[in-house]
């Protein structure tokens, strides 16, 4: 009697566990899957296998990549740039991600020209997409530690020859520092701080201030990308790529970056 | 026989009267027509005078009015010599009040003498029905000749066809000729539409239950453009009309009668209903009827920088004229031109029917699939009174072979914008593997390890600090250790030459003893060929300094010339400090 208490009990047990590893391994599984639905053409079926990863709390700038050419498939215009956004989010250097997008952006309604950026800001965003964020941290981590032991090898040597070597090194070593660190907390802020989002609706109109008696603006189609810059009950500002700026209402903007 | 006796007598009764009245009577009197009419009929008074009279005077014809007169007509006749005279004066009047009417005395002078007429009662009655020609027309034109406009609907919706169909009925024995309009309706507020009709055709129809001749003088199809109610201005025609009288001519055929008629078809009202406000969808814009919207697109897929042709058509009923197609949307990096419209409307007597189309011409300047968003138009179902919206499906147009996509330049810089220029020109595949992280991942940036990997080196190098400073704080114990150990050994070596210092033979023998018995302890080398030299070579290999050398050589010198020359005990006092230095010394630097 009891060790058939004992045996039904491990039963059990081995049961619910036989069914937590089919859980663990889903994820892995579910993207395997999507892109054979994929390579076969179901497109439906793979966005949604790869949303049910994103769901179950993982991602990856692939698996948004993924999703972002299924949506694509799908001649659907805003999800298709919302996901190769949120895979260039990820990855900034994403090259596939930033050519597919320009044939996403070719199906969008409105061709808005962005506003020139000077050089220096151009020079800016590449040094600051050079790297990742953690990859600025490990680097600014590297540079301490090089400015320290440089220190450390100008006071530990006796020759003044190599010492004025050892104490240049480890000045350039702490700029190097600062400069990574500075970069690291810029790659910081740029996570939350322009908030940009996608448009999902198929049009919504700009009015100039929050409220239907102002002046109408312009209209917006699918698929356009904007810079969040407040709300007001459910009225959103916007701005867009070419500078300008309005309020939507009700409009289903999809947040590219997480609010913090 | 009998005959002639009447006709003679007959004769002689006249003769004897006309010579009575030419001799003795003057006569004067008044005459009317009827004495009694209806108060839609003319009256005639004559006013009759057998003698030439002067100063005539009417009465006042209270209660009528004159409508023509007084009008004078002498007759002169001779009959057999004999003259006979009349004077009438004539008026035509017509009554004012029913009731009984006074035509009072009318005076005339004749020969001086004044005579008076004999006042005559008229009785006036209620309006008789066809006054005045009822005694010669057989039939009369209203009852037998309408123009009558009708409408299909008399309360449509705006912009609701509504014909309106004019017809001419007349029926025997009238007979019409030469109709022309006199007045034209110009149908203000109402988008209107006249169908032409080639010949008049005369056919049998009904009005009022009976049959008459009919003819469709016109039609129009008319579109009203503003609510509430309005008038349609009457259509009049003006027509020559042959009315047959009572009367027949030699042969006994009927006399007709020509005259001209003026017809209008009276003033109709129509009761324009709004649209409704309830369930009015967006992309309305005021079309009513029933239609079709298709989309046709020339070519599905085509390479870029080729034209394709997107044909958007609106057929169906209703006011296809009036109505404006919507706009085509398309994708922005298309080069679109300016739609050619074109019509194929007809207009029944039932409305528009047809079709109106744009025709856009497209040109897709870079490669991909370009989705066309369907296109929404909305009308009013005027017979099932709602609002219907059709949308066309939605299309997609595959460009391949060409740009992929717009760079655009940087205006300051002149470089190109975009941030790839793509190898091959297609859409890429998927990525097949990832390492997949958790979304909510903690970054590395401002975690505890950073802050720890931050501040580690500087307590590495602390540490590394402390413990070097505690290695020179030993250090320098060290050597004065060694120091102790040198003196140590120099006491050693040297106390045999100490305990002789006032014996000079017995003192610098021994110092010298003790000197190479220290080098060779220190040096390890054997006694054999131990010259001064040798040692001061082997000390210079050992890299001791050269003074130190130097000295050494010249207290041994000293050692070996104080066996053969007097000292004083002071220089032996002196060499024996300076041999404890220079072991001391030896000692550090070996």
């Amino acid at each position: 009697m009891r060790k058939q208490l004992i045996f039904t009990s491990l039963l059990f047990c081995l049961f619910i566990g036989g069914l937590g590893n089919i859980y663990a391994q889903t994820t892995q599984e579910l993207f395997e899957k999507a892109n054979q639905d994929y390579n076969n053409g179901l497109f439906q079926q793979a966005v949604e296998s790869y949303e049910k990863i994103i769901s179950s709390g993982e991602h990856s700038d692939i698996l948004y990549y993924n999703i972002a050419n299924s949506y694509y498939q799908l001649k659907r215009v805003g999800p298709a740039v919302y996901y190769y956004e949120k895979a260039l989010w990820l990855n900034p250097n994403f090259n596939d991600a930033k050519y597919n997008l320009s044939f996403a952006e070719n199906m969008k309604i409105d061709a808005i020209e962005p506003l020139p950026q000077t050089q220096l800001q151009q020079l800016f965003d590449s040094v600051l997409n050079l790297f990742s964020l953690d990859t600025w941290a490990i680097l600014t981590l590297l540079g301490l530690w090089g400015a320290l032991l440089f220190w450390g090898l100008f006071r530990w040597v006796a020759f003044s020859s190599s010492k004025r070597v050892y104490f240049g090194l480890s000045i350039a070593t702490l700029l190097g520092t600062l400069f990574c660190a500075y970069f690291s907390w810029q790659a910081d802020q740029r996570r939350f701080d322009p908030r940009y989002a996608i448009l999902w609706d198929a049009k919504t109109q700009v009015q100039s201030e929050p409220n239907l008696r102002s002046e109408f603006l312009f209209e917006i189609h699918e698929g356009t990308k904007v810079q969040v810059l407040d709300a007001l009950e459910n009225w959103q500002q916007i701005q867009l790529a070419n500078g300008s700026i309005g309020w939507v209402k009700n409009a289903q903007l999809m947040q590219i970056n997480p609010t913090p | 026989m009998m005959r002639i006796r009447i006709w003679t007598s007959g004769i002689f009764l006249m003769l004897f009267l006309g010579s009575f009245s030419l001799w003795g009577q003057v006569e004067f009197r008044a005459q009317v027509s009827k004495k009694r009419l209806g108060i839609n009929e003319r009256l005639r008074v004559d006013f009759v005078m057998n003698q030439n009279g002067d100063d005539f005077s009417p009465p006042s014809f209270s209660g009528f009015q004159v409508v023509g007169g007084p009008n004078q007509s002498i007759s002169n006749s001779w009959v057999n010599g004999k003259r006979t005279f009349s004077k009438t004066y004539t008026y035509f009047l017509t009554p004012e009040r029913k009731g009984k009417l006074k035509i009072g005395q009318a005076q005339i002078t004749i020969d001086d003498e004044v005579f008076k007429s004999v006042p005559i009662d008229v009785t006036v009655t209620a309006a008789v029905k066809n006054p005045g020609e009822t005694d010669q027309d057989l039939v009369n034109i209203e009852d037998n000749l309408h123009l009558v406009a009708e409408i299909s609907k008399a309360s449509p919706y705006l912009n609701e066809a509504v014909t309106v169909v004019y017809k001419l009925y007349f029926r025997s024995p009238l007979s019409i000729s030469n109709p022309r309009e006199v007045d034209t309706p110009t149908f203000s507020n109402f988008w209107s539409h006249i169908i032409r009709i080639p010949q008049l055709r005369v056919e049998q129809g009904t009005y009022k239950g009976e049959s008459y001749n009919v003819v469709v003088w016109r039609k129009a199809v008319l579109y009203p453009q503003k609510t509430g109610a309005m008038d349609i201005e009457p259509l009049t025609v003006r027509l020559n009309v042959d009315i047959p009288t009572r009367r027949r001519d030699f042969f006994g055929n009927r006399v007709y009668r020509p005259v001209q008629h003026t017809l209008t078809s009276g003033t109709r009202k129509l009761r324009v209903k709004p649209l409704p406000e309830s369930g009015k969808p967006e992309s309305f814009n005021g079309a009513v009827g029933k239609f079709e919207l298709d989309l046709i697109l020339s070519k599905e897929s085509l390479k870029a920088s080729e034209s394709f042709q997107a044909q958007l058509k609106l057929s169906g009923q209703g006011n296809l004229k009036l109505v404006q197609l919507p706009q085509l949307v398309l994708p922005g990096t298309m080069e679109v031109y300016e739609p050619e419209h074109s019509e194929q409307v007809k207009t029944y007597l039932s409305g528009m029917r047809g079709s109106i189309q744009d025709q856009y011409t497209v040109v897709p300047q870079y490669q991909g699939q370009y989705p066309i968003p369907p296109v929404e138009f909305s009308y009013f179902d005027p017979k099932e009174e709602v609002y219907k919206s059709i949308r066309t499906a939605a299309l997609s147009v595959d460009v391949y072979d060409g740009p992929v996509a717009q760079t655009p330049t940087n205006p300051l810089t002149g470089a190109s914008v975009k941030k790839e220029v793509p190898q091959t020109n297609t859409f890429r595949f998927i990525g097949l593997n990832t390492a997949l992280q958790p979304i909510n991942g903690v970054y590395f940036w401002n975690s505890g390890l950073f802050y720890g990997l931050l501040v580690l080196p500087f307590l590495i190098y602390f540490i590394i600090w402390m413990v070097i400073r505690k290695q020179q704080a030993f250090q320098s114990d060290r050597v004065a250790v060694l120091q102790r150990e040198s003196n140590r050994l120099a006491k050693k070596y040297l106390s045999s030459a100490q305990k002789s210092l006032n014996d000079k033979g017995h003192f610098y023998e021994a110092l010298e003893r003790a000197m190479f018995q220290y080098l060779r302890s220190k040096l390890r080398i054997e006694m054999d060929g131990f010259s001064k030299e040798r040692i001061a070579s082997i000390l210079a290999e050992r890299k001791v300094a050269a003074e130190d050398i130097k000295a050494l050589q010249s207290l041994l010198m000293r050692c070996d010339q104080a066996r053969f020359t007097p000292l004083e005990a002071s220089a032996m006092e002196n060499d024996y400090q300076e041999a404890t230095q220079i072991i001391a010394k030896l000692d550090r630097a070996l």
